[in-house]
């Protein structure tokens, strides 16, 4: 039987960049000279963690541009608030949760202004919208014709490896409306991508 | 002239038109929609007319004709708050023939209030009527805008922009392209590298004009409380305000010349005797207009 | 026979607790084909899902423009806000510069300007640092880092110049040239005027300009 792992142990992954593993102690020092006000420094972290908060930013909002506004919010959040992370958990577990944070609070935000988040996701997209890394290109597309609810929730659960409790927290909704996002979402998936 | 011109006059010379109007296909759809919905039209081809014109109903109609190969697609949101749709020409991008692109003509008639966003290679847009918001981008052709939209932000790489009517918030923006105000605004800022800006007629509040090498030319009024700002490098900036405007003219240029035929005020050497300033004060003062330059002329005139 | 509800599919499929999953229903699982195969299909799905990838790249222009946002709001000591505070645009940091530009030599304006032809005098060089001297080391790492934004932004754009069209590229690369003609120009009447505000503040809104060109060029590239 299948389990996700939690949060914890996706986000906190050590990430692959330039064909080396990255060290604790490594990005704790590129932590400490960007919280100083090192560029460069800074543009490392990025370089480290942009695939990953990109991935999820995609994924969220389902249209690559939106992705890449979240992405630079995300990291300009970052920066300004590098002084307050302590190093209680891994940097990027910090930085996941910031991402979901914006995300959520940006669509929040854009949900009450236009409205039009959810237009944008539940239409078929421009050519060459939705691409990744992956051969599941179907998933992926499939992913972003979900309904914002379900897909946030299923993107966080799912993919991200979020528990109930957590996404409920974190979106201001109940357990179980949390569970009720994740089988429409599953079921909606499965609709759409077995053969009729 | 335009890339587009230059596509459509090298399809006239290889004689392959009719071909092209053979080739192609309509577009004919009308879709129920909110009155103030968030329209977005994507535009991935080589060149395209759209009119759009803003009209009192809760329809969104879309009429017109693409080529046969090119992809149409797109929809609307459940709730008719939202639609989306786009073009993509698969000749210009995909097998890299933008020659072989038939040109795409739209028209779009949406609820006056829409929100419209679109986005283009080389396109004519003409938008008329609508008084919600507009975000219009294109890289090549030209953007018109006639009505009084509450909002418009327009941008072109190579293109025109030309604006007909009062806006209460504009911004508009062009690298090679003029970009033409004939009305006024609340808060407006215009500007374009290399090609004019120009003002004609209407009041703008607070207003800002830029350009690097291109003139600037404002022929129109603002309230005693506005404030406008000229700016150029070595374009000429010509400002023509009526003789009884109540208004404070402060004028700076480095290397250029200041020329005022509206008094006879004449400019002086500045304190560091390396630029030439004028200062001047028309019935007793209140909008505040400054313009500066590097080495181009400044000109003050009556209208 | 009474199927499974959603939720107890899910949770048996995702191995979570079935507390609402008793002996009866464990009785039902092993007869009934269709809740097994539904439970195979959330499976199924898992795997797909499991084997996404965690990354994607972000597009190339994505870092540019946050290194332009965090320039912006780049954290400032203590001693240079007072000066640099009331920026509303992201620009007036020249005009500050032009004020201190008043109050010192045109030696140490040559820092700001950046002129490599010209050497700051050694009297200049080894006396204690104040603060117009800290202020004006920030300034000008600031105007080599709206530098660097262009610079990275234009390669951004550079990099992937065949996904425009020549026309674009052609007036992008003729725009550039103005704005880079009239910075010249800027810079070099600064360096020999260096008390002039006028300038310094033309010089800002030519770097703006640059940028926000460049800004907008990469926006055209198709997304990656």
């Amino acid at each position: 039987m299948f389990k996700l792992p939690g949060p914890a142990s996706r986000v906190a992954q050590p990430v692959k960049s330039n064909s080396s593993v990255l060290s604790a102690s490594n990005v704790t020092d590129l932590v400490s000279r960007a919280s100083a006000g090192d560029n460069a420094a800074f543009e490392e972290l990025y370089r480290q963690h942009a695939g990953r908060v990109y991935a999820l930013c995609l994924r969220l909002s389902g249209d690559t541009g939106r992705a890449s506004e979240l992405t630079q919010d995300v990291f300009v959040r970052c920066w300004e608030r590098l002084e307050s992370f302590r190093g209680e958990s891994a940097f990027s577990s910090w930085l996941h949760r910031l991402a979901v944070n914006v995300a959520l609070s940006t669509h929040r935000r854009d949900s009450r202004r236009w409205r039009r988040v959810q237009a944008v996701a539940i239409l078929p997209d421009a050519p060459g919208t939705v691409r990744s890394d992956s051969s599941d290109i179907d998933l992926e597309k499939a992913i972003t014709t979900l309904p914002t609810g379900a897909r946030t929730v299923f993107v966080l659960h799912d993919v991200e490896g979020y528990k109930h409790e957590e996404i409920a927290n974190l979106m201001g909704i109940a357990v179980g409306t949390s569970k009720a996002h994740l089988f429409r979402a599953r079921r909606l998936l499965r609709k759409s991508l077995e053969p009729q | 002239m335009s890339p587009g011109m230059r596509i459509r006059l090298a399809l006239i010379c290889l004689g392959v038109f009719p071909g092209v109007i053979a080739a192609q296909r309509r577009v004919d759809e009308r879709h129920p929609i909110s009155p103030d919905a968030s329209i977005r039209l994507t535009l991935v081809v080589p060149m395209a007319t759209v009119r759009v014109i803003g009209w009192d109903r809760d329809t969104l109609s879309i009429t017109g004709t693409i080529g046969n190969d090119d992809r149409f697609d797109g929809g609307l949101l459940a709730s008719r708050q939202g639609a989306k749709f786009y073009v993509e020409s698969q000749k210009a991008f995909k097998e890299k023939k933008p020659a072989a692109s038939k040109p795409v003509s739209l028209e779009l008639r949406v609820p006056a209030r829409s929100r419209l966003w679109i986005k283009g290679g080389g396109a004519d847009v003409d938008i008329r009527d609508v008084t919600g918001s507009l975000d219009v981008s294109i890289v090549g052709g030209r953007i018109r805008v006639a009505g009084t939209p509450r909002e418009v932000n327009a941008e072109a790489m190579d293109g025109n922009i030309e604006i007909v009517g009062t806006i209460p918030w504009l911004r508009a923006k062009s690298a090679a392209g003029a970009v033409t105000l004939n009305g006024g605004g609340d808060d407006v800022a215009l500007s374009s590298v290399s090609g004019n800006v120009v003002v004609d007629e209407g009041s703008i509040t607070r207003g800002r004009f830029e350009t690097v090498t291109g003139d600037i030319r404002y022929r129109g009024t603002t309230p005693r409380d506005g404030s406008l700002t000229f700016d150029s490098h070595s374009g000429a900036v010509e400002l023509l305000f009526s003789p009884k405007a109540q208004a404070n003219f402060d004028f700076t240029t480095i290397s250029g010349s200041i020329s005022n035929e509206i008094s006879s005020a004449r400019a002086i050497a500045g304190k560091d005797m390396r630029r030439r300033e004028l200062g001047l004060t028309l019935g007793g003062g209140g909008a505040r207009i400054v313009a500066r330059t590097f080495k181009g002329g400044i000109t003050l005139r009556p209208r | 026979m009474k199927h499974l509800t959603e939720e107890q599919l899910n949770d048996l499929a995702d191995d979570a607790i079935p507390a609402r999953v008793g002996p009866e229903h464990e009785r039902h699982i092993a007869e009934c084909l269709t809740c097994r195969a539904e439970i195979a299909r959330i499976r199924s799905l898992a795997k797909r899902i499991g084997a996404l990838p965690l990354s994607i790249q972000p597009p190339a222009e994505t870092w540019p423009m946050i290194s332009a946002r965090i320039r912006n709001s780049a954290p400032i000591p203590d001693q240079e806000r007072s000066v640099l505070s009331r920026r509303p645009p992201a620009w007036s940091w020249l005009a500050a510069a032009a004020v201190l530009l008043v109050v010192v030599s045109s030696a140490v304006t040559t820092l700001v300007v950046r002129r490599p032809d010209v050497e700051v005098p050694a009297t200049v060089a080894s006396r204690p640092a104040t603060d117009n001297d800290r202020n004006l080391a920030a300034l000008s790492s600031r105007e080599e880092g709206f530098r660097n934004t262009a610079d990275e932004l234009w390669a951004a754009v550079n990099a992937r110049r065949d996904q425009l069209s020549p026309e674009t590229i052609a007036t992008v690369e003729r725009s550039i040239k103005l704005i880079d003609a009239a910075i010249l120009e800027a810079r070099e009447a600064l360096a020999s005027d260096p008390n002039n505000a006028v300038i310094a503040d033309m010089l800002a809104a030519r770097y703006e300009r640059k940028v926000d060109l460049l800004k907008r060029a990469t926006e055209l590239l198709p997304q990656s």
